[in-house]
């Protein structure tokens, strides 16, 4: 099995059986991973903040979820996936209670959902919001996406 | 404070020395440089008598953040373009990132994830100190690398009761530290504030990793606390770094009023920790794997 790691703002695909797809260490962070089950082509985009409006460059668009989810989407397509077939869940978005100055969590799943909606999509799943750190992966194999949180059980999404 | 009768903290303090000690050469340049009349050659020669540090140290004098125009080729150039205090910080940096890179995995924490959290942090409180003027940015860098090194010692050396403290605070309704003080009597920043006094550090770092979680408990000059706080908290949200924990932290009003931070300036931060993340060279050239 190869695990392929998704880290802070990058997308990756495969349709490799052998293939997990994994992002680490979601706290406000949001893991989109897709899944066509005709094809087997799966992917992960991990976005880290809601707007590109605060980033005037347009240098790093898959940091942000108005300008990253279209990108994904389009590359999807492009290595043949298939929006009819496909499943799409969302992990992460974790917030800190205390203080509404770091809810940057809220704000991303807010944002990656109304990116979404933009082209008629919309999650089937999810494990977002709280206070954990989360990990999701995608196993190419069988197209089970999973959901950990330290210390829990995993929850198939 | 820890209740002088902790019997577990003494036994930690104690075996401190042995557990994460600090190589005779930095414990000369830590000394040499108390002394503000201490002749810059004397510096350039305790460092060039070990090979591997002065390498190290040369890299770091060599990143992008001093932003030489030419190569610093040899130590005695880099004492005189740097002084002696930051080529204190650099050693004292150089040892930080050996110590992390040879952590060992346990039950909660993972080297890997170990090491990440503390570089992020590391560059966070940077910014943080830049962003404020602060005059002595890499002291506040260093204090960033080190602020969890409590938490490598408790691992490793008071595993069980380690693992009381993870399955109380996976309870919830509390955050780490606070289950620490639960379980321990003491928190992770207690024992990194012991390392950086056997180790002769400032006041100001054994201040500032002692109250990272609680900023209000440390002295009203320490500015520096405050920078290594939020670090930890906007790193901690990012995800960087953050292994088996959770983001559930306390944020300090304190903190956010002395650094004058708005919501804005968090996101910006937050990009900025991206930006230095991509370009930092320190990582890849310190880490063995």
């Amino acid at each position: 099995m190869t695990e392929i790691k998704v880290k802070l703002a990058e997308m990756r695909f495969s349709n490799k059986s052998d293939d997990t797809l994994i992002a680490h260490g979601l706290g406000a962070c949001i893991a989109l991973a897709i899944f066509d089950r005709t094809t087997s082509l799966g992917g992960i985009i991990h976005i880290v903040m809601p707007s590109s409006d605060i980033q005037s460059r347009s240098d790093h668009p898959i940091r942000f979820a108005d300008t990253g989810i279209p990108l994904f989407l389009k590359e999807f397509m492009q290595q043949g996936g298939n929006f009819a077939a496909c499943k799409i869940v969302i992990a992460g978005g974790a917030s800190m209670p205390s203080n509404s100055m770091f809810n940057i969590g809220d704000q991303n799943v807010a944002a990656v959902k109304k990116a979404l909606s933009r082209f008629n999509l919309s999650v089937s799943a999810e494990d977002v919001g709280g206070n954990n750190g989360r990990t999701l992966n995608v196993s190419i194999k069988n197209g089970v996406i999973v959901s950990k949180v330290f210390g829990c059980p995993e929850r198939v999404l | 404070m820890v209740d002088k009768d902790n019997l577990l903290y003494s036994r930690i303090v104690n075996k401190i020395t042995e557990l994460m000690p600090l190589p005779e050469t930095i414990q000369k340049v830590v000394s040499l440089t108390r002394n503000p009349d201490t002749p810059l050659k004397k510096i350039s020669d305790v460092l060039e008598s070990d090979e591997a540090m002065a390498s190290k140290v040369l890299k770091l004098a060599n990143s992008s953040f001093y932003g030489f125009s030419k190569q610093v080729k040899t130590i005695s150039h880099a004492v005189v373009c740097l002084g002696f205090n930051t080529i204190k910080q650099m050693s004292l940096t150089a040892h930080s990132f050996s110590v992390l890179d040879n952590t060992l995995d346990g039950y909660y924490l993972d080297k890997g994830a170990m090491f990440q959290h503390s570089f992020g942090t590391a560059l966070a409180s940077r910014l943080l100190a830049t962003r404020m003027f602060y005059p002595n940015a890499e002291e506040v860098y260093l204090m960033g690398l080190l602020h969890d090194v409590g938490k490598v010692i408790l691992n490793q050396y008071a595993e069980a009761e380690f693992k009381k403290v993870i399955e109380l605070y996976n309870q919830g309704g509390r955050a780490f530290h606070e289950a620490e003080r639960e379980i321990l009597g003491f928190d992770h920043g207690e024992i990194g504030a012991a390392v950086c006094q056997k180790w002769n550090l400032s006041d100001d770092i054994v201040d500032t990793i002692r109250n990272h979680h609680s900023p209000e408990e440390a002295l009203d000059t320490n500015l520096s606390v405050h920078m290594v706080h939020i670090a930890n908290i906007i790193v901690t949200i990012m995800g960087i770094g953050i292994g088996a924990g959770g983001v559930d932290q306390k944020i300090s009003e304190k903190s956010l009023t002395s650094l004058r931070l708005k919501e804005e300036d968090i996101s910006m931060l937050m990009m900025s920790i991206m930006d230095e993340l991509e370009n930092d060279e320190t990582l890849t050239s310190f880490r063995n794997k």
